[in-house]
C-alpha cells in the first residue's frame, strides 16, 4: 500500500523525490538491480545502478496473466547471462518494485513472483518479458499419471 | 583489483577549452495543456567532459593504446586521474568512446650538437611526428569495482 507522502509526491507537479524500480532476481546468489546511478541499500541488500533500466506496464487483458516489460540499456552480458539462466524453469523468479528515494526501505508499489518469458539481448541492452505467477494454468501430474509409467508415485 | 591509474607519463592536466556537459536525468511530461510535468528519476547524475584535443608523441600515444586496449579492457575499466584540473582531486573516469587520433608532422629545431648524419637536414631541422588525441570522459558518481 503506497504510503500517503508517496502519493503526495506523486501528485505534485514537481516531485522533489526520484523514483526507482528495483528488480530482484531469484538466482543463487540473489541479483539485485535498481535503476538509480549509484548502488541503493533498502532492507539491508545492496541493488546495483542500472540507470538505463525502463519498466513498462501494458495494460491488462482480460483473459490473460498481467505482463510486464523491462528494457535495460548499457546493460552487460552478465546481467544478460543472469536472465537466460532462468528461462528453463517455471518457478517465482523476479521481483518488481517502485520506491521513493526519501523511503528507500518501503516498497510502494510491488510486483512479486514474475515468471521471465522471454528475453531479447542485441549486446547493449536486454529487454525482458515478464509474465504474473498463474497458478490456474499450472500443470498438474493429475492428467498424465499413469501408474504403468511411474510405478513408485504413490508406492508404499 | 586495484583501480587503474592514468599513466604518469601522459600528459598530466586537461588544457583549457575543457568542456563539461551533464549528464540529463529528468523525465519530462508534455501535457496537452499546461505547463510540462517534470521529475527526476535518479538520485544523482553525472557527467560527459570533452577536453580540447591532447598533444602527444609517438610513444606516448602508443602507450595510451596499450593503458586503453590492455589496461582498462578496451576502455570498459573506470580508471583515476588525480587533479586533471587545478584543484579537482582524485577524480574517477571512464572513457566515454574510443579516443581517436590525428597525425601531423612538426619540424623540432636540432640541438647545436646534433650528429653529423642530421645536419644535412635543410634548414637545420627534424621532422617529428606528433598526435592530437580527442576523447571523451565520463564522470558518474559511480563505478563499479575494477
Amino acid at each position: 500500500m503506497p504510503t500517503a507522502g508517496f502519493v503526495g509526491q506523486l501528485n505534485r507537479e514537481l516531485p522533489e523525490i526520484a523514483f526507482l524500480w528495483f528488480v530482484t532476481v531469484h538466482t543463487t546468489p540473489v541479483f539485485r538491480l535498481c535503476s538509480d546511478r549509484v548502488p541503493q541499500t533498502s532492507r539491508g541488500n545492496i541493488y546495483l545502478p542500472y540507470p538505463n533500466m525502463r519498466i513498462s506496464l501494458p495494460g491488462e487483458q482480460e483473459g490473460q496473466t498481467p505482463r510486464v516489460t523491462a528494457i535495460i540499456e548499457d546493460a552487460d552480458q552478465a546481467v544478460e547471462a543472469e536472465l537466460r539462466a532462468l528461462l528453463p524453469t517455471d518457478e517465482t523468479l523476479l521481483d518488481l518494485e517502485l520506491i521513493a528515494s526519501d523511503e528507500i526501505d518501503t516498497p510502494q508499489v510491488a510486483v512479486t513472483g514474475l515468471t521471465v518469458q522471454e528475453i531479447r539481448g542485441d549486446g547493449t541492452s536486454v529487454e525482458i518479458e515478464m509474465v504474473a505467477h498463474n497458478l490456474l494454468a499450472m500443470r498438474s501430474p493429475g492428467y498424465a499419471f499413469v501408474p504403468s509409467v511411474t510405478p513408485g508415485l504413490f508406492g508404499v | 583489483m586495484a583501480t587503474p591509474v592514468w599513466p604518469a607519463s601522459l600528459p598530466q592536466t586537461l588544457r583549457l577549452g575543457l568542456h563539461g556537459a551533464g549528464i540529463d536525468d529528468r523525465i519530462v511530461f508534455e501535457s496537452d495543456s499546461g505547463p510540462p510535468r517534470v521529475a527526476v528519476h535518479t538520485t544523482a547524475s553525472g557527467k560527459i567532459w570533452t577536453p580540447a584535443p591532447m598533444v602527444m608523441g609517438e610513444t606516448q600515444w602508443g602507450l595510451l593504446e596499450t593503458f586503453y586496449e590492455t589496461t582498462l579492457f578496451r576502455g570498459v575499466r573506470a580508471f583515476e586521474w588525480t587533479n586533471p584540473w587545478p584543484g579537482a582531486g582524485v577524480k574517477t573516469f571512464r572513457f566515454a568512446d574510443r579516443p581517436s587520433e590525428t597525425w601531423d608532422t612538426v619540424a623540432v629545431p636540432l640541438p647545436a650538437a646534433a650528429s653529423s648524419s642530421q645536419v644535412w637536414r635543410a634548414g637545420g631541422a627534424a621532422s617529428q611526428r606528433i598526435v592530437a588525441v580527442q576523447f571523451r570522459l565520463l564522470d558518474l558518481p559511480w563505478f563499479p569495482a575494477s
